[in-house]
């Protein structure tokens, strides 16, 4: 029996190089490294910087693509080289040729570019492939992006309800967000980061308020929205109107209309960033959003 | 338009295919087997030299025309909606005479300025016979849905080209990967 799995195991593993990548594979992947993609049978240099394996098939690997257009697969290692229904598996030679010259190992015609790589390059490729498996990717599949939830219930309902209004308008390039542990990103602790930032910046919107003689109320409850007034005039800062309407509807508090409004912002951040982002690049990006964007202010002209 | 034309596209298109061996599948590319009546509005639009006309009105002519669409962020199919059209322009070169023009309209009016537009079509080489055109954003969906396309999120845009002429609003749609000799064909046979 160990005999026998050994030997499975070696036969599995032989027919790709299995090779440590030194950064050149995944320079090729997501950057194209200065090769020029062929279409048509010419070579088009002044796409090389852009048409790039990260490009359609995303930094990930995983596959998905643009909305109604047709899908580029996942190409990480561990799905190439399962069989499916409409290709065996590949292998060194038929990935090569896949690459060289767009044939799948079935003689599909692939709708992709060709590169004219060397042996090197596709064995530094076929490395950054099997690096996909594993790395910054995790929480990702061709038609989803793992996020988790906050641990507070009220936030973690106010979020499930932003990605679902989310995920109804088309979601990220044909990805429907998810709730899971093994995540693409942790909502809790960008909301905390967020939330803060946020008083900051009703802050600063009734300081501007004031500059042009509005009177801003003093608040009681230190979560309240901020009131102002100038003759006879009222205004409120409050979260954007889709998530007020949101936590009137089902009965929830301004606090969680407040953290609706940033998870929809963190998740149109997702969309966004696209599809060539790693997880700690999309962390540090959704740190630095502005969270004035989640805020409104309703003018009441004739007071209370 | 004749019927002929989709024969003989397919008879263009078949020799490409031939080095590929005998396992290969048709390419992907799909012709219609019609033309279509697409009613345009003769909305503003802006190519990349900053020129404004109107889309009907500028290429009233009946110059066959090219269309596709494009948003310049954009990191795959449109990528290879413009390498296609980058070949296309290129075998044209020699022939400054033909009227052929290639039309790249932009489905994200809020980025694609027309200097935005300017610099990717100074960045791919487009020949003074590809313009990158740019109506306004209240305008860009009356536009797109005109040719049938869901003015949606830009990321959901279709890899689509209509071969036609404006001044007949008779057009051929082409879908999926499309081969630049059979879209110069297509063009030449519009009448």
């Amino acid at each position: 029996m160990m005999e026998r799995a050994g030997l499975l195991a070696l036969l599995v593993a032989l027919p790709f190089p299995c090779l440590a990548d030194d950064g050149t594979g995944r320079a090729l992947y997501q950057t194209g490294a200065g090769l020029a993609p062929v279409v048509a049978g010419r070579s088009r240099p002044a796409l090389a910087d852009r048409m790039t394996c990260a490009g359609c098939h995303g930094i990930d690997g995983r596959g998905g693509s643009e909305g109604g257009a047709a899908r580029a697969p996942a190409i990480n290692w561990q799905t190439l080289r399962q069989p499916t229904q409409t290709r065996p598996a590949y292998d060194a030679p038929s990935l090569a040729r896949a690459i060289r010259q767009g044939t799948a190992p079935d003689g599909r015609l692939l709708q992709m570019p060709q590169f004219a790589m060397t042996d090197a390059q596709l064995e530094a490729l076929s490395a950054h492939l099997q690096d996909l498996d594993t790395s910054a990717y995790q929480g990702l599949t061709a038609d989803s992006i793992a996020v988790q939830l906050p641990a507070d219930p009220a936030q973690a309902r106010a979020a499930a309800a932003a990605i679902a209004a989310f995920n109804a308008e088309g979601g990220s390039f044909g990805r429907q967000v998810v709730a899971d542990r093994d995540a693409f990103a942790d909502l809790g602790p960008l909301l905390d980061h967020l939330r803060g930032a946020l008083t900051g910046a009703e802050a600063r919107l009734a300081q501007s308020r004031q500059a042009e003689g509005w009177q801003v109320d003093r608040r009681i409850d230190p979560q309240a929205w901020l009131v102002l007034r100038r003759d006879g005039a009222r205004a409120m800062i409050v979260p954007a109107p889709a998530s007020m309407i949101w936590a009137r509807e089902n009965g929830e508090s301004l606090e969680a209309a407040r953290v609706h409004a940033l998870t929809t912002l963190i998740l149109e951040e997702l969309r966004q960033s696209g599809r060539t982002i790693t997880a700690s690049a999309f962390t540090n990006r959704a740190m630095r959003i502005d969270p004035a964007a989640a805020l409104f202010v309703y003018d009441d002209p004739k007071g209370e | 338009m004749k019927t002929p034309l989709f024969l003989l596209t397919l008879a263009l298109a078949a020799p490409a295919l031939a080095h590929d061996g005998p396992h290969s599948a048709p390419a992907p590319m799909q012709v219609g087997r019609s033309t279509e009546k697409i009613v345009l509005p003769d909305i503003a639009v802006t190519d990349q030299t900053g020129k404004v006309q109107g889309i009907v009105s500028r290429y009233a002519d009946g110059a066959p025309v090219i269309v596709s669409f494009l948003y310049t962020n954009c990191t795959e199919v449109c990528l290879m909606t413009q390498a296609t059209l980058s070949v296309v322009d290129e075998e044209l070169a020699g022939q400054k005479a033909d009227p052929l023009k290639i039309l790249s309209i932009t489905v994200d009016p809020a980025r694609d300025t027309p200097e935005v537009l300017a610099k990717a079509a100074a960045d791919i080489a487009a020949s003074p016979r590809w313009h990158w055109l740019r109506a306004n954003a209240a305008e860009t969906p009356v536009l797109l849905s005109a040719f049938g396309i869901d003015a949606g999120p830009i990321e959901t845009h279709e890899n689509v080209y209509f071969v036609g002429d404006m001044a007949s609003g008779e057009f051929i749609r082409v879908t999926g990967d499309a081969d630049p000799d059979a879209l110069i064909a297509l063009a030449r046979a519009v009448q």
